[in-house]
């Protein structure tokens, strides 16, 4: 698994869908283009739902964090891994200063959240530690107007 | 360019000062008028009664022109923005309408209320199902809310986050709030994204939670661990 900053495997793209972020339905239609997606690329179904689940939470946090964006749902092949997914969310808001604690569960970049935040800005916190753990490599990277988060989940999980 | 058209406007006219002031005028004219056109009003022409053989002449007719095609397209721009508008008007109604039919709450037995959740679990939909799930509960007095999730199939952690707060809220009034028709794909991406649901109660399905409640069998409820 690797972790952190830096740009995701180049591989070729085969498929490739774009959806724009700007509400919280739009989590929906991501997660139903990913979903779609996966399933053409060969994943079984609850893998599939599992890369829907990736989309969905990558899109809750560009809302959550980066004001708005666009999510990138793509079938990658890799000569090593063979074939892949990989979701890219771009979003306007700033870097992240400490990525590995944004993964964790209960937390942000900034550390843990507390409970009297956990009221106000909705959800669990475990969106970035779901990722994680339903991809097999994620990380971001910096862009000209705001970063990218991306994940990478390969149908032969090692 | 107004001065080249001032120097070919030299060669075919006499060049006299009463000429010459002239043709600065009507470049002035000119000017006014794109002024007014970068403002966006398109309700004035160039009147310059000249041959289209004249420099000037010609220019007043290439503006005039310029000005009716920006004056048609912002038109049609209008045109197409209100009805763009009516659009999104038409989509926000619908969303309204379709948010009120999708919080049908039923007393399925005395003392127990069952919401059924069919499609999408957006911020708006949740407050609104968890506002009249609470109503109900209180003006029924239900002892139970029973919320069938069936209809969902992929449980995102925002969903989850919905569904615990609205168990919390529930159980708040005094009521039980159990989920049912959790299907197997859930279950496992539940588990798999690794979200707490400690402290939601689960039946497997809307039967056995109503056979559990009215005491008449039913297998005893989970409460999902992680």
């Amino acid at each position: 698994m690797s972790l952190g900053k830096g740009a995701p495997p180049a591989v070729a793209s085969l498929d490739r869908v774009s959806c724009p972020v700007e509400r919280d339905t739009d989590r929906f239609s991501v997660q139903h283009e990913a979903r779609g997606l996966a399933e053409r690329a060969g994943f079984p179904r609850l893998a599939a739902i599992e890369i829907a689940i990736v989309a969905s939470e990558l899109t809750s946090n560009v809302l959550k964090y980066g004001v708005r964006g666009s999510v990138v749902v793509e079938a990658i092949d890799d000569p090593a891994r063979g074939p892949g997914v990989k979701v890219t969310a771009f979003d306007e808001g700033p870097p992240f200063t400490d990525f590995d604690q944004a993964l964790s569960d209960g937390s942000d970049e900034n550390g843990p959240i507390s409970v009297s935040r956990f009221a106000n800005r909705g959800g669990i916190a475990s969106g970035l530690g779901a990722v994680r753990r339903l991809s097999d490599a994620c990380g971001w990277t910096p862009e000209p107007r705001g970063k990218s988060v991306w994940a990478v989940r390969w149908l032969r999980r090692g | 360019m107004c001065p080249d058209i001032f120097m070919e406007s030299q060669d075919s006219v006499q060049p006299n000062e009463e000429k010459v002031s002239e043709v600065y005028d009507k470049i002035a004219d000119v000017l006014m008028l794109l002024a007014d056109v970068a403002t966006g009003d398109f309700s004035n022409r160039l009147d310059f009664d000249l041959p289209d053989t004249h420099p000037l002449g010609a220019l007043s007719k290439g503006v005039n022109e310029m000005i009716d095609s920006l004056a048609g397209e912002q038109q049609r721009g209008a045109e197409y923005r209100q009805e763009l508008e009516e659009k999104l008007s038409t989509i926000e109604r619908q969303q309204a309408a379709i948010r009120e039919l999708s919080t049908p709450i039923m007393e399925v037995w005395e003392g127990i209320l069952c919401l059924p959740i069919v499609g999408i679990m957006d911020t708006g939909r949740s407050a609104d199902m968890t506002d009249a799930l609470l109503r109900a509960v209180v003006s029924s007095r239900a002892r139970c809310a029973i919320i069938d999730i069936t209809g969902i199939e992929v449980m995102d952690t925002g969903t989850a986050d919905h569904f615990i707060r609205m168990a919390k809220a529930v159980r708040l009034l005094g009521a039980e709030c159990v989920l049912t028709g959790m299907n197997p794909q859930i279950a496992q991406t539940v588990v798999h994204m690794g979200v707490n649901m400690e402290g939601v109660v689960t039946h497997r399905s809307l039967r056995d939670a109503l056979q559990y409640m009215t005491g008449t069998g039913g297998r005893r409820p989970a409460t999902a661990q992680r």
